[in-house]
């Protein structure tokens, strides 16, 4: 059988929506520390994005196919 | 702050919390699909209903990011011990050990389900008895589903005054006790006798679940023995030291449950064939390879001698601690607040993170150790430090996005005063009533932040104020609180996630809730009842 790579299985999904969740942290950070809205937003809504992965992914993505 | 309390703002700052519950529960999803859901409506209601802005959406999310990783490092490096075990098959000596020292099936599981559980949440704690007592019980025979809901039921107990007494000191710091006074004993006092009340309830639960009445009347003096040492020997001791009022009692069932073991009550081979908690064909076979021959038990369990002995002098030498506590950091925060004046209070360093004196150092010293040690004696082959670890890292990543989500939820509801909402909500309606649910509301609040710890900080001091306005006891209203945040322990997504995931049942989550929320919310009823009867009339 075909082994699939990591990054292709929902893990290694997961695991690339952790490393963005982890930028938008930095990028939050940078915002607030320079009292920057705009960056704050830019970084919450990156967040946001990436933690609605799994969701989107098991329900809306997956049952399609 | 302005913030107006009524029934529709109540429903608003429920909402996001009886989504998550209707998610996991009734539609079955897994917290890594239902907290990202659970999130959205926390946001939504903040900036429509809470007059939120979005640096403080933006802060109160960057904290939960922080707070979560804090919890993550625990979940990985707990996962990594795992899998150092997992690949020296140290769990299948570990079984078959534990077997021969107790033959008898439920004292087996009653030790590796419940009193093992009691040992690691006296030191540890942060859910990691869950992610190591989950597949120790897979390792003798138990399903994936029940290895996961024994241990949360087993470790909850320990969740006040476990951890070295973490979450008790959180609970005396929010109520403004100060250690040693009347109100402090007489405080620890009613918490301790709550929580002896739910560790009986754990012991003989796990009993029913493993063979109904039969099971029940077997294990009957072992669970009257240990709930008198654990939570007889915590009431005792929380009136002379509650640091280690749970972790001694903890330490001495571990001892006493193996000298059971060899009494002639439970020295025999005894087990119920249906259980249906146990899977009989996982135990006829050797799944993952045999055993190795050579290891014993003392040397499966290597890993977790050094986990105690580490967690001990750090925690307990004073000067070790002192020393090594003195590194840590945090991230500093401006002040936010709402349109409705509610403020989040600038922080200079918030949730200070001490590396050296912190549970995940411990394991992860410890699991590195162990691994040195395996291979050392050939049972780590070779490629298996590189699965060690690309499985630990694969494993943690699914309950990461959960745990995110659900702090950074638990977060935006407390910096947007939906928490305080929802709690003044219910004491302004119910009046004396609210006695019965005091201990609920701790509950609510270890399921909404995942910690007691967490719990007693939130809510600790609006219990405080509730039980002044209504003149009845505040002990004995803290005490339901903290006993209410431990119970909760059980019952809260990402402790449960924690399991789920060294389980290998990533997903079903809402399956594990919905069992255990049967026996945890009744007893906090009854503990409310019991309560509302002393001191409420």
């Amino acid at each position: 059988m075909e082994k699939k790579s990591f990054f292709k299985t929902k893990e290694g999904g997961l695991t690339i929506a952790f490393v963005v969740i982890m930028l938008a942290f930095f990028i939050i950070l940078a915002g607030l520390n320079s009292l920057n809205d705009t960056v704050c937003l830019a970084g919450f809504v990156i967040m946001v994005g990436a933690m609605l992965y799994s969701p989107i992914k098991t329900f809306i993505l997956k049952p399609k196919k | 702050m302005n913030i107006p309390i009524n029934l529709f703002m109540w429903i608003m700052a429920f909402l996001p919390i009886i989504a998550l519950l209707i998610l996991m529960i009734k539609f079955n999803w897994g917290a890594t699909e239902a907290a990202p859901v659970g999130l959205i409506i926390t946001i939504v209601t903040g900036l429509a209903f809470f007059k939120a802005d979005v640096r403080l959406l933006a802060a109160e999310s960057a904290k939960g990011v922080w707070n979560a990783l804090i919890i993550l490092i625990i979940v990985w490096t707990a996962i990594l011990m795992y899998q150092v075990g997992d690949e020296a098959k140290a769990f299948l000596v570990i079984r078959n050990g534990m077997r021969k020292l107790l033959p008898n099936e439920l004292l087996l599981v009653l030790a590796m389900g419940w009193i093992f559980e009691s040992f690691l949440q006296g030191i540890t704690g942060f859910g990691v008895p869950v992610a190591v007592g989950a597949p120790l019980l897979i390792g003798i025979g138990v399903k994936p589903m029940w290895a996961v809901i024994i241990p949360l039921l087993g470790q909850a107990w320990g969740n006040t005054f476990g951890t070295l007494g973490a979450a008790w000191d959180s609970l005396a710091m929010s109520a403004g006790l100060s250690a040693g006074s009347k109100e402090y004993l007489v405080t620890a006092l009613w918490t301790a006798a709550f929580i002896w009340f739910w560790n009986a309830i754990g012991g003989f639960a796990t009993c029913w679940f493993y063979g109904k009445g039969k099971a029940l009347k077997k294990g009957l003096p072992a669970v009257v023995l240990m709930a008198v040492i654990q939570g007889g020997g915590e009431l005792l001791l929380s009136q002379v030291n509650t640091t280690i009022c749970c972790f001694v009692p903890a330490c001495v069932s571990l001892i006493v449950i193996l000298l059971l073991g060899r009494t002639k009550m439970y020295n025999q081979e005894w087990s119920v064939e249906d259980s249906p908690i146990m899977n009989r064909e996982f135990a006829g076979q050797e799944k993952g390879g045999e055993a190795p021959a050579d290891m014993s038990l003392i040397q499966a369990f290597v890993p977790y001698f050094l986990l105690s002995a580490l967690t001990l002098i750090v925690l307990l030498v004073k000067p070790v601690n002192e020393t090594l506590g003195k590194i840590s950091f945090g991230l500093s925060f401006p002040e936010t607040s709402t349109g409705y004046g509610y403020v989040n209070k600038a922080v200079e360093s918030f949730s200070p993170f001490a590396p050296f004196t912190h549970a995940s150092m411990f394991l992860f010293i410890s699991a590195i150790i162990g691994l040195l040690y395996y291979k050392k004696h050939g049972w780590i082959g070779d490629g298996g430090v590189k699965r060690i670890f690309v499985k630990s890292v694969s494993m943690t990543m699914p309950s990461g996005i959960a745990v995110i989500g659900l702090v950074i939820m638990s977060k935006i509801m407390d910096g947007t005063g939906q928490t305080v909402v929802l709690a003044n909500g219910i004491a302004k309606v119910l009046g004396k009533i609210y006695v019965i649910l005091a201990p609920f509301v701790g509950l609510l609040g270890t399921f909404m932040t995942g910690s007691n710890m967490s719990s007693n900080i939130l809510f600790g001091g609006f219990q405080m104020t509730t039980a002044n306005l209504l003149e009845v006891n505040s002990s004995a209203i803290l005490g339901a609180q903290s006993a209410g945040g431990a119970i909760g322990s059980a019952v809260s997504p990402s402790k449960i996630i924690l399991g789920t995931t060294t389980a290998s049942i990533l997903g079903k989550e809402g399956e594990v809730l919905k069992r255990i929320i049967a026996l945890t919310v009744p007893t906090t009823i009854v503990i409310g009842a019991i309560l509302f009867v002393l001191v409420g009339m």
